[in-house]
């Protein structure tokens, strides 16, 4: 129940005022990468290193993971064809064993279709997804934001103490 | 201002959460790597298998495992191997590319055929060994095994046939559809020959011609009916020539016919052996009665060869392409993992050398302590470039123990090429129930050898027995109470057999092998069985040849008199039409000599036409004389006045 208060509240503060839109746009498109890939891989941890060492916007990647964890599911038969023509491409076939054959590297499991075909088309919609969240954050600022901010539920979030925590992670 | 790209106050959480992911480890990573050797092994052997525990040894990259178990794929309350513990040392370099390379394999405590405290859960239907277990249970199904208990005398009167069923009776129905289309065809071909309308145009002529001689005609006259006849025996000649055509063909048909005849009297003997069938009535023959005793407990042996060599064949596949594998199990898609072997890199799988000591106790066990060596188990045999071996000799055990062997080879470096011995001496080997009939063997100290080799698609396997103590057990609860009187006489030559030697061999293309069986029961069985049941077969046999022939011999009957009336009426419209065409040509011919006109020739040679009787000088090739019926008469075209065509 904290957890869901705590990613309440960053979702709020990300959308009201923390950061700007890029930096929560540049959020939303990297943990977009946990909704459309499969999760326990090691691409997710470098992502998550990244959300938070970069100056970005960790509810902004709350929210994409929120926004794209259907999404993956349902695009799943989609990266797993995509991972399929690819890994069995054959002018591809000498890359991918000498990547098979590099230490730590098989550990990201690049050679499992869905993986393989997920991360391609994330790192393809990678811009795609960055100007829509930047769009749509800056619309919403503009039109419903301003009204929320005066709200009870709003005074409420900003009020409890496991904002506090999420301090140490807005952007600066 | 511009805002800075790195944060690193970030660091704190991140630091966080990788040490929970260490505290996640500590606490929880042999259990999850135990759950997925569980999941991966149940997977790849297509039978449960179960680790009581697994302890990571980060230290020596290795791991302990406890409690083994894998259940037999055949017979799921046992278990095919069991092991109280393993230790397994990896490779630490094969380990970063996510490769299994096992530098050692120790074995504690391993039992073969343990039973299990529950049954096994059936493999995953979809999977490949689940799927390969079904194909070999299928390819079991093509060795016909005999059954060895005979009807009851009362089973006899209950044999129903159903004359849709016969060969006989759609045989009969086929030929009698011929006949009909030879009657139409020969009808036709008869009414198209005009030679009702020459026969007259003739009987015109010579009335005109009658009594005139070259003198009452004037010499222009005499020329015009010279031609006029000449023209007219032109005609006889052509009709002539057509009806003999047609005798032709219908001799041909004729001949066909007869042979559907005999084939449907063939089709009556392959009646009688279904009929027989359907009684059920053994064969005394010795190789049948050696598959019907000994038929399953052999093939129960190459089955399960078959089955594991075909997981090795799936597994252990040559050559380096690429290999697809179905991904790991995940709430999303599992996907397809891909392996690209890489020559001179490490194998993703590969147990160099592997070696377990065990004792076997138990009254199914072979007793004794034993020795099992594997090397250059991998699943990249082009990779290790050594086939796989796999030995297993006994050490130690208490004084006259048992001897026991075992040597495979997995050669898949090229086309695979596999075979697997074991010999096993002076062991009391487990009793089998014989199939079909209330009879338990203990084949009590027995020496058990099994030889089995799948080269390409081509298998050669041999399995044999020898018990000098056997026991013969009635098991009444399958024989259901008192036997019959074939058991009887089975259990008295059981009880004095001296010993049994049982030779089962395979042989062929892996799909459709050969299967042989022969053993010294088989032998004495079918000569005291054909001595004892002789007699009751006899009438069993007769019963069903009788009930075939009560049905078949009413077709064939109706058969031969549709043919026998066909070739009656052919020969007497083919002799008819042809004696009148030469009578009337002869009648010419005179007119021709008395107008003076020589030189015409009035010898005509008849053509030779097989298969029509009657006819001067011909042979009969098809039909005894006795076979033509009187002349039935009815039903046919022309037949009114007895000239063909009119």
């Amino acid at each position: 129940m904290l957890t869901l208060l705590k990613l309440l509240q960053s979702l709020f503060k990300t959308l009201h005022s923390e950061g700007t839109p890029a930096q929560v746009a540049t959020g939303v498109a990297l943990g977009a990468a946990w909704g459309l890939t499969p999760l326990l891989n090691l691409h997710n941890l470098g992502i998550a290193a990244a959300v938070m060492v970069f100056n970005v916007s960790v509810g902004g990647a709350m929210l994409g993971w929120l926004l794209f964890t259907p999404v993956g599911f349902l695009l799943d038969p989609l990266f797993d064809l995509v991972g399929r023509r690819l890994l069995l491409a054959s002018g591809l076939e000498d890359l991918w064993t000498r990547l098979y054959n590099v230490p730590v590297l098989p550990w990201t499991n690049f050679n499992n279709s869905v993986v393989l075909g997920s991360v391609v088309l994330w790192v393809a919609g990678l811009v795609p997804i960055w100007l829509l969240a930047r769009w749509g954050v800056r619309r919403y600022r503009e039109t419903w934001g301003a009204r929320l901010e005066g709200t009870p539920l709003m005074q409420a979030l900003k009020a409890s103490k496991a904002y506090n925590w999420y301090r140490l992670l807005r952007p600066e | 201002m511009k805002p800075r790209v790195a944060r690193w106050r970030g660091i704190i959480p991140l630091l966080l959460l990788l040490l929970g992911l260490a505290v996640g480890y500590l606490l929880f990573a042999d259990r999850i790597l135990r759950d997925t050797v569980e999941e991966t092994a149940t997977k790849v052997l297509g039978t449960q298998v179960d680790v009581g525990s697994l302890r990571i040894l980060e230290g020596e990259t290795a791991i302990e495992l406890t409690g083994l178990e894998v259940a037999d794929p055949f017979d799921r309350s046992r278990n095919a191997l069991s092991a109280a513990a393993l230790r397994v040392v990896f490779e630490p370099r094969a380990l970063l590319e996510k490769k299994v390379v096992i530098t050692e394999l120790l074995v504690a405590g391993a039992g073969v055929g343990t039973a299990r405290s529950r049954p096994a859960q059936p493999a995953d239907p979809g999977g490949f060994a689940a799927r390969t277990l079904g194909q070999v249970r299928a390819w079991r199904e093509q060795f016909d095994i005999p059954a060895l208990l005979l009807p009851r005398v009362d089973t006899l009167r209950q044999l129903a046939l159903d004359p849709a069923q016969l060969a006989t009776v759609q045989a009969a129905r086929a030929l009698g559809a011929r006949a009909d289309s030879l009657r139409d065809a020969l009808e036709a071909g008869v009414r198209a020959v005009p030679v009702a309308a020459t026969l007259d145009s003739a009987r015109v002529l010579l009335a005109r011609l009658r009594g005139q001689t070259p003198a009452s005609l004037g010499l222009a006259g005499t020329q015009q009916a010279v031609a006029d006849v000449r023209r007219l025996i032109g005609r006889v000649d052509t009709v002539r020539a057509h009806v003999e055509g047609l005798g032709r063909a219908a001799a041909t048909g004729l001949a066909d016919l007869e042979a559907g005849v005999r084939a449907v009297d063939a089709a009556r003997l392959q009646d009688i052996e279904f009929a027989r069938g359907l009684l059920r009535l053994p064969s005394f023959d010795a190789p049948d009665l050696g598959k019907a005793v000994f038929g399953d407990v052999s093939i129960d042996r190459f089955q399960r060869a078959l089955y594991w060599f075909a997981l090795a064949r799936e597994y252990l596949p040559p050559g380096l392409d690429p290999r697809r594998r179905p991904g790991p199990k995940r709430l999303r898609l599992d996907g397809t993992d891909v392996g690209f072997p890489l020559a001179q890199a490490f194998p993703a799988f590969h147990v160099a050398v592997g070696q377990a000591r065990f004792s076997l106790t138990g009254a199914d066990a072979i007793e004794g302590n034993y020795l099992l060596r594997l090397s250059d188990l991998t699943t990249e045999p082009a990779l290790v470039g050594q086939p796989v071996r796999v030995s297993a000799e006994r050490l130690s055990g208490p004084p006259g123990a048992p001897t026991f062997a075992l040597g495979a080879v997995l050669d898949h470096r090229g086309p695979p090429r596999d075979s697997v011995a074991v010999a096993v001496g002076g062991v009391r080997l487990p009793g089998f129930g014989l199939p079909q009939v209330p009879f338990r063997i203990e084949p009590g100290r027995s020496d058990s050898r099994l030889f089995f080799r799948l080269a390409g698609n081509d298998v050669r396997a041999r399995w044999s027995l020898r018990a000098g103590d056997v026991r013969t057990l009635y098991d009444s609860a399958r024989g259901g109470g008192a036997a019959g009187p074939v058991e009887a006489l089975l259990g008295r030559i059981l009880a004095t057999l001296p010993g049994l030697e049982v030779e089962a061999s395979l042989e062929g293309p892996v799909a459709r092998p050969v299967f042989r069986v022969s053993s010294n029961l088989d032998r004495v069985l079918s000569d005291r069985l054909r001595a004892a049941m002789g007699e009751e077969l006899a009438r069993a046999e007769a019963f069903a040849r009788a009930k075939v022939d009560s049905v078949a011999r009413a077709q064939l009957a109706g058969l031969r008199v549709r043919a026998d009336s066909l070739r009656a009426e052919g020969t007497r419209r083919y002799d008819e039409a042809r004696g009148r065409l030469e009578a009337e040509r002869a009648k010419l011919n005179e007119q021709l000599v008395r107008l003076g006109a020589q030189g015409l020739g009035d010898v005509f040679q008849l053509p030779r036409l097989p298969g029509i009787p009657g006819m001067p000088g011909q042979g009969r090739d098809t039909v005894a004389p006795d076979s033509v019926p009187p002349d039935s008469g009815s039903g046919e075209q022309g037949a009114g006045n007895g000239t063909p065509g009119e």
